[in-house]
């Protein structure tokens, strides 16, 4: 029988060890305590002197693995290709960093890399023996406002079929399956001055048409392409950041899945907003584990709460508090659909 | 978004070298969610009591030992700020700034490969000396 499992990415701790709140170690304790089996690592957030971390800081993150007894389930690793500000590097280049990073998580002990949106599908594929060699799989991160539609994610997409290595696959972020638009965005904006007609309209945009990358959006994925009754709201150059940001939710179908679960690897469980009675404000949780167990997917669900950003400034982050209750919510339904 | 990480509370001061004031000083956390090599700073800005401090007078360290023009650190890909530790921000003036109070702005802006335009955030303190 499959059975779906749980994790957490680091990335929804941030604030906790940014502050001093939790050291890595502590981090890894408090993912434990939550029920997860699993978690997801950012190394260049927690693993000092990332790509060449000392043997010496190797070893007390094995250390604090080990002690906390979760699986190591995905690094996710990023490629500086604007290290220079007068260049963007060029695909030699990239390449050599990405296998940096490769080498980096088989270190600390992992053999799933979440390779972000926009990772050129050129320069993986020229990463790919050395993937092989050393045995990492490299999965491209489907983002919301970059996801299947967009032109660099199709690129890739086109480059796994025709490669079709197991050492290549697909994470896929819940943010793409947003049916509301997270009211921290709209919250965080109006308190930097939002205009409020401009919440209401992206809001009813967002409604009427699935999602508002949809309508603003480029073949790229996330944009700017505004409608004259949104622009003729614009009162402050806040507006117009708000609803640009808007194309970073997408309201995805989940019918994508039925093609896509052969290729993922693993899933980002995004959430914004735990509500007191248990759900996501933007994201229908348990219909998707319902999907997910009909299709049978036995892989990890890695919590990432995206509230950070969206808290005022100088308000306090319950990040451990949302990733509990993120927690408790995927165990109550993880079965679901079963 | 991450204006809550930038200019430490606390963190501007003075700083003496031998006998004298060469400058002062502030901290800030990065405005992002990971470390990133020095040259990925794509500008720093201060204001301090509404004047605009010239660019070749501010100079950044990662540690807090090795110090870097703005137009030095474009290049300075083999030191890290990381996460979670503080990037000191200094300005050369020499006597530092004159006892009393101040109103000092941090601008700071990073360069990422997959956001199309650098982003940051800002913080003004009124910091008394």
């Amino acid at each position: 029988m499959n059975q779906i499992k749980t994790a957490v990415s680091l990335y929804s701790l941030q604030d906790s060890y940014a502050r001093g709140r939790m050291d890595l170690a502590g981090a890894l304790a408090f993912v434990a305590d939550t029920g997860a089996q699993g978690v997801e690592l950012i190394s260049d957030q927690m693993i000092t002197g990332t790509p060449f971390p000392t043997d010496e800081t190797v070893a007390t993150w094995r250390t604090a693995l080990d002690a906390s007894g979760l699986q190591p389930v995905c690094n996710d690793i990023f490629i500086n290709s604007t290290i220079y500000r007068n260049r963007t590097l060029r695909v030699p280049e990239q390449v050599e960093l990405l296998k940096r990073d490769l080498d980096v998580s088989k270190r600390l002990g992992f053999d799933l890399v979440r390779l972000v949106s926009d990772t050129s599908a050129e320069v993986t594929e020229a990463a790919l023996p050395y993937a092989e060699q050393i045995g990492v799989t490299m999965a491209l991160e489907i983002h919301a406002g970059m996801s299947f539609q967009g032109s660099l994610t199709r690129e890739w997409i086109e480059m796994m079929k025709r490669v079709q290595s197991e050492r290549l696959g697909l994470v896929i972020d819940f943010g793409i399956f947003c049916d509301r638009h997270p009211r921290i965005s709209t919250d965080y904006f109006r308190s930097i001055g939002l205009t409020p007609a401009v919440a209401d309209k992206v809001n009813d945009l967002y409604e009427a048409n699935g999602d508002t990358r949809r309508i603003f959006g480029t073949s790229f994925g996330h944009g700017m392409n505004f409608p004259e009754e949104l622009t003729s709201l614009f009162r402050s150059p806040i507006d117009g950041e708000y609803a640009f940001f808007s194309t970073g939710y997408e309201n995805t179908p989940l019918d994508v899945l039925d093609e896509y679960l052969p290729y993922t690897r693993h899933f980002h469980g995004k959430f914004y907003e735990m509500l007191p009675d248990g759900t996501e404000y933007s994201i229908d949780y348990p219909t998707i584990l319902t999907r997910l167990n009909r299709l049978g997917y036995d892989g990890y669900i890695a919590s990432e709460y995206e509230g950070n950003r969206f808290t005022p400034i100088d308000q306090p982050v319950d990040d451990q508090g949302q990733v509990r209750a993120h927690q408790a919510m995927l165990a109550a339904h993880l079965n679901d659909g079963k | 978004m991450f204006d809550s990480y930038v200019f430490t509370e606390g963190s501007a001061r003075n700083i003496t070298e031998g006998e004298e004031v060469i400058g002062f000083q502030l901290e800030t956390l990065i405005t992002y969610y990971r470390g990133i090599p020095l040259s990925m700073v794509h500008d720093v800005e201060l204001v301090v009591d509404g004047v605009d401090v010239p660019r070749d007078e501010i100079v950044i360290s990662p540690n807090g030992t090795d110090w870097f023009t703005l137009d030095e650190a474009t290049t300075v890909t083999t030191y890290r700020w990381e996460y979670g530790t503080p990037l000191h921000v200094r300005r050369l003036l020499p006597g530092g700034l004159p006892a009393g109070e101040h109103e000092i702005t941090l601008r700071l802006k990073i360069r990422v490969a997959y956001i199309p335009v650098p982003f940051g955030g800002e913080r003004t303190r009124l910091v008394t000396v």
